[in-house]
């Protein structure tokens, strides 16, 4: 008697069916039986943790769009993404000022310190990692996924963080905010005033000082009843953002109407020379009369210091702020509330020259109240 | 009765509605549609007699006696009766259509030229109705039409996105309304009287909710009428202008005399006066205001008005009050 062990197509087939059926097998064995142990405690072994970094690696890779950055040394951009950093992510990651709490230390895997493990990936893939976040890591996507703004403000951060000392750091992210210590009395009887989600002076204007950004508004003397119905949005996820979302949703219900209301009742500061790139004049034309052709409805309609306190003013508003959501409009992305549908029909065809000049007119325009 | 009769009957109601109501191509309200209507009516009742005739003949054919089968046969009667008498009585009838429906290039002076000029605008969905006068100046309305009786009126048809088609059958034929070109049509009505006109040619999601009133005056209260058009309205500073004005209701439409003054929606200045909203979808009292303000895209789908459902109950309620005064 002899065995045939001719290899044909139709036994190596076979074989390979047999096998992956068998390691399909083996793998439900170990899940069911309880025999892999899935304690954080106990670390990975070497080797999967070796798997899951290629994986993770090349995932990224792969998948992550190769973006146009915007300029990523903008200050006005590395403040913002400062000023995030400092609640969203360094609870987790750890900061120049602060190590992580143990907490999440006990995370696995371990939040890498961002410091040194930016420096492995590119703008787009950082872009794309904080917009979608990691599976099986713990990392969270962005709140407001079609934000790109948004994250670019991070991104910039990042690439700033290995440089910062301790002190540059706390000062950059307080932003308008108080950077005194806290002292023992306000620790033990937790009144701290440590840098919180909700200080709002961390990127917001203060009676003493500017935005620490221009892609941020003005809030000063802005209606009640429209800062009042932005924070009600941002925290019920109707308006977006990945930044505003988490501070909203931190701020107590019955304290939203109180935050509204010391905006529009701090006093604007006059502006510093405005910046912006398009034409003023005919701007004003198109903010006083629209555009029938384009079907652009007048601007000032709706945003003059007589209009309802629904819609916000924008004389000496910023420039670059207004163009960034005049252009959200006209790509369509937000378009959940009322008001944004209004505003996304108003603009009609406004055209990208058009929303320079228009937008210049309202920067160049004093802010009202303030003498002209 | 059985269902095909029952189609029959109502086959024959819509024919005759078709026949009276305001949107009717018979029931020739002025020159031009007189003119159709009795092209009309000789084509169809000549066309009656001659298909009576063949039908005969036919008849004959087959089942008539011998005598006369043979002289249906006979070769002068097939050349006569079947090539010479309908060259001759189609030639004639299109001489006398071509006499009738003015074919070629209108005259411009004469005793036709006319005194009225009207520019007619198509939108997606309504209608802007300018009134050129002769010193120059202009009277804006909207989704109405008004001519002098016994006048003739030219319109002017142009279009501001896609092709509309202006279609008052009482009057005229379809006229198309092209971006970037100007049409001319020519308005004689011969009474006093309302009809309904439409755009006929699809221009869109709300194209069949795209209607217009046009209504032949005797000539003074023509003139009366536009005097008053042309002045700004009187609406006084009540709340119900300033809820207009605040909830920014300026930004697209205008009010003549109050500081309204876009120009992407209709003119509003003398909105109480006209016939409808909406370009002919509702009727034009306050529940049709306040159903437009709260509805209207329900009301007229697609419409490019954005909706205006947050403000509160009596905002809308202060709206539609100031713009039912506005006469």
């Amino acid at each position: 008697m002899s065995i045939d062990i001719t290899l044909t197509w139709r036994r190596l087939f076979g074989a390979i069916g047999v096998a992956a059926l068998l390691g399909l097998g083996v793998a439900l064995l170990v899940a069911w039986s309880g025999l892999y142990n899935v304690a954080a405690s106990r670390g990975h072994p070497a080797w999967l943790n070796w798997f899951l970094e290629l994986g993770m690696r090349n995932s990224v890779e792969a998948n992550a769009p190769r973006l146009p950055s915007p300029d990523l040394t903008e200050p006005g951009l590395i403040a913002l993404g400062a000023a995030h950093f400092q609640t969203g992510c360094a609870p987790c990651h750890g900061g120049p000022d602060q190590a992580v709490n143990p907490i999440y230390q006990g995370m696995l895997p371990e939040p890498p310190k961002l410091g040194d493990a930016v420096g492995h990936w590119s703008d787009s893939e950082l872009h794309w990692i904080i917009k979608h976040g990691l599976q099986y890591a713990g990392m969270p996507g962005w709140a407001a996924p079609h934000r790109d703004d948004e994250i670019w403000a991070l991104v910039a951060f990042l690439r700033a963080l290995p440089d910062l000392t301790e002190s540059e750091f706390r000062h950059l992210a307080a932003g308008n905010g108080s950077v005194t210590p806290v002292t023992v009395k306000q620790l033990v009887s937790g009144s701290a005033t440590s840098l919180a989600m909700t200080t709002c002076t961390k990127c917001h204007e203060t009676d003493l000082a500017p935005p620490v950004s221009d892609k941020i508004p003005r809030l000063a003397g802005q209606p009640r009843p429209f800062l009042l119905r932005a924070l009600q949005e941002y925290r019920a996820d109707a308006r977006q953002s990945g930044i505003m979302e988490p501070i909203a949703a931190e701020i107590p219900e019955a304290l939203l109407a109180d935050v509204a209301a010391y905006y529009a009742d701090l006093e604007p500061r006059p502006h510093p020379p405005p910046a912006f790139k398009g034409n003023p004049k005919r701007g004003r034309e198109i903010a006083l009369y629209g555009d029938p052709d384009n079907r652009v409805a007048a601007c000032q309609a709706c945003h003059s210091s007589a209009a309802k306190p629904d819609y916000p003013r924008l004389a000496g508003q910023s420039a670059s702020y207004m163009t960034a959501r005049l252009q959200h409009w006209k790509i369509g992305h937000e378009s959940k509330t009322p008001l944004d549908a209004l505003m996304a029909n108003a603009m009609g065809k406004l055209s990208d020259e058009q929303i320079d000049d228009v937008v210049a007119w309202y920067a160049s325009r004093p802010i009202e109240g303030e003498p002209p | 009765m059985s269902a095909g009769r029952g189609l029959a009957g109502l086959g024959m109601a819509l024919f005759l509605i078709a026949c009276q109501g305001q949107q009717s191509a018979l029931s020739g309200g002025g020159a031009e549609s007189d003119r159709t209507l009795a092209l009309t009516v000789l084509l169809g009742v000549g066309g009656a007699i001659i298909f009576l005739l063949v039908a005969g003949a036919l008849l004959v054919a087959l089942r008539g006696p011998r005598r006369w089968r043979s002289f249906l046969s006979a070769h002068t009667l097939v050349v006569h009766g079947g090539i010479t008498f309908p060259a001759v009585v189609l030639s004639l009838l299109m001489i006398y259509s071509f006499a009738v429906l003015r074919a070629g290039p209108v005259p411009e002076s004469g005793p036709d030229k006319p005194s009225h000029v009207i520019r007619v605008e198509g939108l997606q969905w309504w209608w802007r109705v300018t009134y050129l006068q002769p010193d120059g100046s202009e009277i804006e309305t909207a989704n109405e039409i008004r001519i002098p009786v016994g006048e003739p009126v030219r319109l002017e048809l142009i279009s501001a996105d896609v092709i509309h088609s202006l279609w008052i059958p009482a009057y005229a034929g379809k006229l198309d309304m092209i971006p970037g070109h100007t049409n001319t049509l020519t308005l004689l009505a011969s009474e006093p009287g309302t009809v309904r006109g439409q755009c006929a040619e699809y221009c869109g999601g709300a194209h069949a909710l795209m209607a217009l009133s046009v209504t032949a005056m005797l000539p003074p209260s023509y003139e009366r009428w536009l005097a008053g058009q042309a002045e700004p309205s009187q609406p006084g500073e009540t709340t119900g202008h300033r809820a207009f004005l605040s909830a920014g209701c300026g930004g697209c439409h205008t009010i003549r005399g109050s500081p309204a003054r876009g120009r992407v929606g209709p003119d509003l200045t003398h909105l109480a006066s006209r016939p409808s909203l909406g370009a002919g979808t509702l009727e034009n009292d306050a529940a049709g205001l306040a159903r437009w303000l709260d509805d209207h895209h329900q009301v007229k789908p697609d419409n490019l008005m954005p909706d205006y459902d947050f403000l509160t109950a009596s905002e809308q309620a202060e709206i539609v009050t100031y713009l039912s005064e506005l006469e």
